[in-house]
């Protein structure tokens, strides 16, 4: 993978990453925030094959989707996103009816242990905040997990409780 | 009865208003209308309102080359130079070439000849710039060279402004050669000045900006800054335009634009429109209109076909290849504000206003052709050309 940086004077900046199924991607983002996300072929000379216009809140939205963040909660502030930058992930993760988890204790688990994740807080029945659950502390299906640990440990994390049948 | 000047510029501002609104949503740029506009009220406009409308010209045209300063740093300048000059000399050899040739064969003295190898060698950045950013083609790979080699004409032009500017301004009995050596000399140190100015103070600057970034003085402090910088460098017998330029970089090392752009763009915005008005109003059709016809007909085809084929040269040496560099050709031929500006300084009696201005409504409206067409054309050049290849 390669990342290349330049400059467009009285426009903006161009990041452009070369995939590995030889396609570049190329984004622009305007010296308005406006982003352009463009697609070329791989020759990469020519007009590109389309392209994606997102606002700056857009594009900070899809920036967390693209991060691995798959649940956004309603609000993404600034401090969240540098929180991602810097590796760290807030991750909020629903466990679903069949999740192996469900029924289990977070001790029962394992899960500081076995993936490094720390559970900060359940969401349970959508109103009910449990923050900083005890081990004993039984989830159920339908609960929300607000989870932190780097990228790894969080999908650790995911490999834990959610199904292999819905992967 | 009194002229009432407020009346005069209340109606100059609503028809300038009034008329680019009405075209916003076609591709022209709206400088093209404020010229028209000037054109064709230029009847109208008495020599009351006419010393308000030069205030307001002189600050508009000042306040875009502060705006121009302001884009570049030093480090960017350094980088554009590394990259682009050979494309960049091509550029202004060819093109800068072609209108002096041009006027040297149709018998123009030596000072339009310059005069008008510079208005035919400047493309013009505002164009280009929207155009690229309206056809979605800012990440294409040939837009870092176009964006490059506009970058270099804009310094360029700017030292060509000045050294016109200088040369028309001195009534000294030495030879124009002497002159220009002069003009050169204090350019290059105005230039230095500068640049020790904007290392040295660039935290100062930064500080009393960030101080008063919120008060209502903060326009008093940028604007009496660039005029007072300005009207130095004219006192010093070089064009305050470039004096404009110059305090314009010293605030980009400060690093702080956001305040600065905020107070003086309301201000940039209406002056220049006024100055591209007021341009119109100095363009009048007299002496010999043939050769006015012959000339235009001239420049139009030669420096259009010049512009496509240094930008294809410059593209190929940047490293290209052949499709995209006729795309860079064809994106290169808008000529505009900058030429204006150039044809500005000529002094008057040599129709040189009245020339360019027709030349720039021209080649403004062929530039944008060109460009929106630039695939199509590219790929249609190309086949013309390796099929007579094949053919031999």
């Amino acid at each position: 993978m390669k990342l290349r940086e330049s400059d467009l004077p009285g426009i903006g900046k161009k990041f452009t990453l070369h995939t590995g199924k030889g396609i570049t991607i190329s984004l622009v983002v305007h010296n308005t925030g406006r982003r352009e996300i463009y697609l070329f072929p791989s020759g990469d000379e020519g007009d590109a094959l389309c392209v994606i216009e997102l606002s700056d809140e857009e594009a900070r939205q899809l920036g967390t989707l693209l991060m691995g963040a798959f649940f956004t909660p309603v609000i993404v502030d600034e401090d969240k996103i540098d929180l991602l930058l810097k590796g760290l992930i807030i991750e909020w993760i629903e466990l679903s009816k069949n999740s192996p988890a469900s029924g289990k204790s977070i001790r029962e688990l394992a899960i500081r242990t076995r993936t490094g994740a720390s559970i900060i807080a359940i969401l349970r029945n959508e109103k009910d905040i449990i923050p900083n659950p005890f081990p004993e502390e039984v989830l159920k299906a339908g609960d929300t997990l607000i989870a932190v640990g780097t990228r790894e440990q969080i999908s650790g994390l995911i490999e834990l409780v959610v199904p292999r049948s819905n992967k | 009865m009194e002229f009432n000047i407020i009346l005069g510029l209340g109606i100059i501002l609503s028809a300038l208003f009034i008329s680019a609104y009405v075209v916003r949503r076609l591709r022209v740029p709206s400088i093209l209308i404020y010229i028209i506009l000037g054109l064709l009220l230029g009847a109208f406009v008495n020599r009351h309102s006419e010393g308000v409308l030069n205030i307001f010209s002189e600050a508009g045209l000042i306040l875009l080359f502060f705006f121009l300063g302001l884009e570049f740093s030093i480090e960017r300048i350094l980088v554009v130079a590394r990259r682009i000059w050979a494309a960049g000399i091509i550029d202004l050899i060819i093109n800068f070439g072609l209108g002096f040739s041009i006027g040297y064969l149709l018998h123009f003295n030596v000072i339009s000849c310059v005069f008008l190898g510079a208005i035919t060698y400047v493309s013009s950045s505002a164009v280009i710039l929207k155009l690229l950013v309206d056809l979605k083609r800012s990440a294409n790979v040939e837009t870092e060279i176009i964006l490059g080699i506009l970058i270099f004409e804009d310094i360029v032009a700017s030292v060509l402004l000045a050294i016109l500017s200088g040369i028309v301004g001195s009534d000294t009995g030495s030879p124009a050669v002497f002159t220009a050596l002069f003009i050169l000399a204090k350019i290059a140190l105005l230039l230095g000045a500068s640049l020790l100015i904007a290392s040295i103070f660039a935290s100062n600057l930064r500080d009393i900006i960030d101080r008063i970034s919120e008060e209502e003085f903060l326009s008093l402090f940028v604007i009496g800054s660039v005029f007072l910088f300005s009207g130095f460098v004219k006192f010093l017998g070089v064009s305050e335009a470039f004096g404009a330029f110059l305090i314009g970089l010293i605030f980009a090392e400060s690093g702080r634009l956001e305040p600065v752009e905020r107070i003086a763009l309301p201000l940039k915005d209406m002056a220049v429109a006024i100055f591209f008005f007021s341009f119109g109003v100095s363009i009048e059709i007299t002496g010999d209109f043939n050769k006015l016809i012959l000339t235009l007909i001239l420049l139009f085809f030669v420096t259009s076909l010049g512009k496509i084929i240094s930008g294809y040269l410059g593209a190929r040496l940047s490293g290209l290849r052949d499709i995209s560099s006729l795309r860079v050709g064809y994106s290169m031929v808008a000529r505009g504000e900058f030429s204006i500006v150039l044809a500005y300084a000529a002094p008057d009696g040599l129709g040189i206003h009245t020339l360019s201005g027709f030349y720039i409504l021209f080649l403004t409206i062929a530039g944008i052709i060109s460009m929106i067409y630039a695939p199509s054309l590219a790929r249609g050049t190309r086949r013309v050309f390796t099929r007579r290849r094949s053919g031999l």
